[in-house]
């Protein structure tokens, strides 16, 4: 589904997207990364937004810079800044973006509109104008225009941001169902949503891939570096919520094991890896 | 999972084909189709595009306030013989035309305000046909003024209010025909001059060169877009003095080829065919200057 071999992006004399490869099948992968890692500008480049400036690209089988229409027929996307107009009800909002992606017949088109923010529990507020929404519901109703046509890829850049747990759950769950027979890439910085929605997680880090593989792989390479301990000792310890620390590297004196986690293994990654150095696998 | 350095790229990187975008003020970045053929299909969402756009200047604020503003204006027009000429002429272009342009304008920029534009670059749709949809929104504003017209006419023959002669159909068009072109110009600046406060700056333009041409009601003021084809006395301006000798048929097509040279200028910024947008601006500008010259008496 999407195929990216060597991407360059640059801004001025950034270099955003510096070589960047990567595969993702059906499923929902997980990017993730520090700010300025380039999951932004990879997202805007995978949904046709945005044209490498090196690099090999192929989405849904196609090459954007001859397929880009047809590719976008397919896509669902949901950028990381989205703004609504003034005035417009969520209703409307989702009706012209279903008329941008070809949908002309109005019974049909309004069904599909209806279904869309049904999926993401909408339906209540339908008529009501979206300067008027909380800031999870507006992103609520990004997704759900991302939705809109069943599209096969779907291309969400932090769309967990902004809401409350409940909807984080209901957003998990709507993610997985799209993830079981389309593919489903996920900006995000939250290493939780990566461990509960994703098959696969893809590090960036300056503009580079470093690691992709299942999320427990990621986890597996903090495996024996992790420890708790009553004090805080020098590195990277950080306190956690019981009021020990929580470290990553050789075990100091006082402390003990822990089972690592997917962000233990994400900072571990962060901080051992170098802009040479990549851990991915080999077949995506 | 294995560790592989060759995941590298290479040092040479092949370049890419897809080709970019050149940067522009209304959408910076943003890459368009490519150029590539629109499905045929494609023509079937002009009407339902235009429809919203059309739901949307028609029911944003300024439009509405406009239309307010000009039937209050209209019922304390008193029935006298030349206001009630007046109103059946350029009734609406002050009071409904001025305000329209700007809702025009905000209209066709929502998107761009709103920061929408990245989503909605990379749907099907390009910007072309978003472009022709909010130009095709004017004849929103355009059909309800004939009808307002329309109306006014019928209601005017049978209130039997006397008039020194009944206006021709030419210059009770010259109305609506303003209306149009302040919604194709609303557009062409929210796509050409999308900076914050550009679209005062020509509509004080639009006015000063008004003023400019309309000394002493002389026959130049033809060349406006505000024409009074009667001529007032003094102030209260109810003693008629005469009309304007000038022919209100070619100020009509005047102001018929002004208005959709408009929306040609509109559709030159986003089309893939920009040359044939050019050369239908080329053409209406050359009508309008042949019809401005012809109507002159």
């Amino acid at each position: 589904m999407i195929e990216a071999v060597g991407l360059v992006k640059t801004y001025g004399r950034d270099r955003a997207l510096d070589g960047l490869t990567l595969t993702a099948g059906k499923g929902v992968t997980g990017l993730l990364g520090p700010n300025g890692a380039g999951k932004s500008t990879l997202v805007r480049v995978l949904a046709t937004v945005l044209a490498p400036d090196e690099g090999e690209l192929r989405l849904l089988g196609r090459d954007p810079a001859a397929g880009r229409l047809e590719i976008r027929r397919r896509l669902g996307y949901l950028p990381q800044d989205l703004g609504f107009q003034r005035g417009v009800t969520v209703f409307e909002f989702v009706d012209y973006v279903a008329i941008l992606k070809e949908m002309t017949h109005r019974r049909s088109r309004h069904d599909e509109v209806r279904r869309v923010i049904e999926e993401v529990g909408l339906t209540s507020v339908g008529g009501r104008r979206v300067r008027t929404l909380s800031g999870g519901m507006r992103r609520r109703l990004g997704i759900a225009q991302a939705l809109l046509g069943e599209p096969e890829l779907i291309l969400l850049d932090e769309p967990a941001a902004g809401l409350d747990p409940e909807q984080r759950l209901l957003f998990g769950e709507l993610v997985a169902r799209l993830g079981q027979d389309r593919t489903v890439v996920l900006s995000t910085h939250q290493t939780d949503d990566v461990a509960a929605l994703c098959d696969r997680v893809a590090v960036l880090k300056a503009g580079r891939c470093v690691f992709a593989g299942a999320p427990r792989e990621l986890r597996a390479l903090a495996e024996g570096q992790v420890w708790v301990s009553a004090e805080k000792a020098a590195g990277t310890s950080r306190r956690t919520g019981d009021g020990l620390y929580r470290g990553l590297g050789p075990t100091p004196r006082n402390a003990r094991p822990a089972d690592p986690t997917l962000e233990d293994g994400y900072l571990l990654l962060l901080t051992t890896t170098t802009n040479t150095t990549d851990i991915t696998e080999a077949s995506a | 999972m294995t560790r592989d350095p060759d995941a590298s790229p290479p040092d040479t990187p092949r370049k890419s084909a897809t080709p970019r975008t050149p940067r522009t003020p209304d959408a910076p970045d943003l890459l368009e189709n490519g150029g590539e053929p629109v499905h045929p299909l494609l023509a079937h969402l002009l009407p339902a595009l235009a429809l919203a756009e059309t739901r949307r200047l028609m029911l944003h604020p300024l439009a509405i306030a406009g239309l307010a503003l000009y039937l209050l204006g209209l019922a304390t027009t008193e029935w006298a013989p030349r206001p009630a000429y007046s109103a059946l002429t350029n009734g609406f272009v002050v009071l409904w035309g001025l305000p329209i342009f700007f809702a025009a304008t905000l209209t066709a920029s929502a998107t761009r305000r709103a920061g929408t534009d990245e989503l909605l670059a990379v749907t099907p749709v390009g910007r072309n046909l978003r472009t022709a949809a909010c130009c095709l929104a004017g004849l929103g504003p355009f059909l309800l003024a004939c009808a307002i017209q329309a109306v006014m006419v019928t209601v005017y023959v049978v209130a039997d209010v006397e008039l020194e002669r009944f206006p021709s159909v030419h210059e009770i068009a010259a109305g609506p025909l303003c209306m149009l072109g302040a919604c194709f110009l609303g557009v062409a600046v929210a796509r050409w001059l999308p900076w914050p406060g550009v679209s005062v700056l020509v509509m004080l333009a639009l006015i000063v060169v008004n003023q400019r041409v309309e000394p002493h009601h002389s026959t130049l003021s033809m060349l406006g877009l505000y024409v009074e084809f009667a001529r007032w006395g003094p102030p209260p301006y109810l003693e008629g003095v005469g009309f304007l000798p000038g022919s209100p048929a070619w100020h009509a097509l005047y102001l018929l080829a002004l208005s959709l040279g408009a929306g040609a200028l509109a559709m030159t910024r986003d089309s893939d065919r920009r040359g044939l947008w050019v050369g239908i601006g080329a053409a209406l500008v050359v009508t309008a200057s042949v019809a401005a010259i012809r109507q002159l008496p």
